[in-house]
């Protein structure tokens, strides 16, 4: 017994097209064998579109039923547990977003707070910031000239409460501001 | 012909979109439905069921990630399988010192009795059976099998996926028949065995 299911379907059809003995022209449309032929080879064309794969393959009983007894048994296979899928997976082009805002977040922060460092906070000890004289007469005035006079261990000069002595031997050339 | 699962395509496109957007309970409800698929795919490419759980899950995460590259023209069933085929392949590829080892012991497989698949306690016979029927094919006959037999892709998309003919496939596909038939025909009851086994 010959199994068709052996041979490549296409090598059976193209075997049997070689066959076909190609009709002249006043038998194309009365030549009952030529038509048969053709006809068979248009089916099994049609039915191999159709059927996807090899549908022109006839099996035999015993390969059906091996593929048959195959398919049984792996669809039958025991799944094991799904695994959890993976939690608040984030797509890609989020990701790329979020640390695009993560960076410009953070160099926002990192200006503003440049900005604002030196500035005193309302809330700040006001011992520690440089207070403005209460009115402008309680500023010092700076006198016009620096008094000075000679002393026994050199020159003074006087400014308010501060006094100046530049210990160094006076000749008589020095000369003093008035 | 058996008839894969296979939901309607607007389902896996409105799931693919959902994903893309980080939607956790889209990406639960795919992977409810796609997990055994995904499996059964693995255990059929690899023949083995512990290598078939570890690709699965890799295979579950790849596609996950990959889904917003799925251009809905084409079958879902038909990309998917692409993408399990090639990780797959991968495993195999990465195993291949051990897998020739494998596929010499397989090659010895010899079934005594087949197990009855309605029988609840032959279940882990069933399991070693199908693990070494599969695994008594080539790489590439199990590919086309599993492909075309099991998950009844059309040959074309057989070949697209394999990257091959789809004349090859058709004469892969047939050694493989014939293989299997060789080993398992002699069990199946009412099956009348007259030589063709390879």
């Amino acid at each position: 017994m010959k199994h068709f299911d052996d041979q490549d379907p296409i090598e059976l059809l193209r075997a049997l097209w070689s066959r076909v003995e190609p009709p002249t022209p006043d038998e194309v449309a009365t030549d009952d064998r030529h038509q048969a032929a053709l006809e068979w080879l248009d089916s099994a064309l049609d039915a191999s579109a159709q059927e996807p794969g090899n549908a022109a393959q006839k099996l035999d009983p015993s390969t059906t039923a091996t593929i048959a007894w195959v398919r049984s048994a792996w669809s039958q296979a025991q799944v094991p547990a799904m695994p959890s899928p993976p939690v608040a997976r984030v797509p890609r082009f989020v990701l790329v977003h979020r640390h695009l805002a993560a960076a410009a977040a953070a160099l926002l922060i990192a200006g503003l707070a440049f900005t604002l460092a030196p500035l005193p906070s309302p809330k700040a000890d006001p011992t520690l910031i440089a207070q403005a004289p209460e009115s402008p007469t309680a500023l010092v005035p700076i006198p016009a000239s620096i008094p000075a006079r000679i002393v026994p261990a050199g020159l003074e000069l006087t400014s308010g409460p501060v006094r100046l002595t530049l210990l160094a031997q006076l000749t008589p050339t020095t000369k003093t501001q008035d | 012909m058996p008839q894969p699962y296979s939901p309607s395509p607007p389902l896996w496109r409105r799931l693919a979109l959902a994903i893309e957007s980080g939607d956790a309970d889209a990406l639960g409800e795919w992977y409810q439905l796609e997990w055994p698929a995904v499996f059964r795919l693995c255990l059929g490419l690899l023949a083995d069921h512990a290598k078939a759980e570890d690709a699965a899950q890799d295979a579950m995460l790849r596609i996950s990630d990959k889904i917003a590259s799925w251009d809905p023209v084409r079958p879902y069933a038909a990309w998917r399988t692409t993408v399990v085929l090639n990780l797959c392949r991968d495993v195999l590829r990465r195993q291949s010192t051990r897998r020739d080892k494998e596929t010499a012991a397989a090659g010895q497989f010899q079934l005594t009795r087949l197990p009855d698949l309605a029988i609840e306690a032959e279940r882990a016979e069933v399991r070693d059976a199908i693990q070494g029927v599969l695994g008594s094919l080539s790489d590439r006959e199990r590919e086309a099998f599993v492909l075309r037999d099991l998950e009844a892709l059309p040959t074309e998309e057989v070949a697209r996926a394999m990257g091959i003919h789809a004349a090859t496939v058709r004469t892969l596909l047939t050694l493989a028949r014939r293989r299997l038939r060789g080993l398992l025909a002699p069990h199946l009851p009412g099956v009348e065995v007259d030589g063709g086994a390879a």
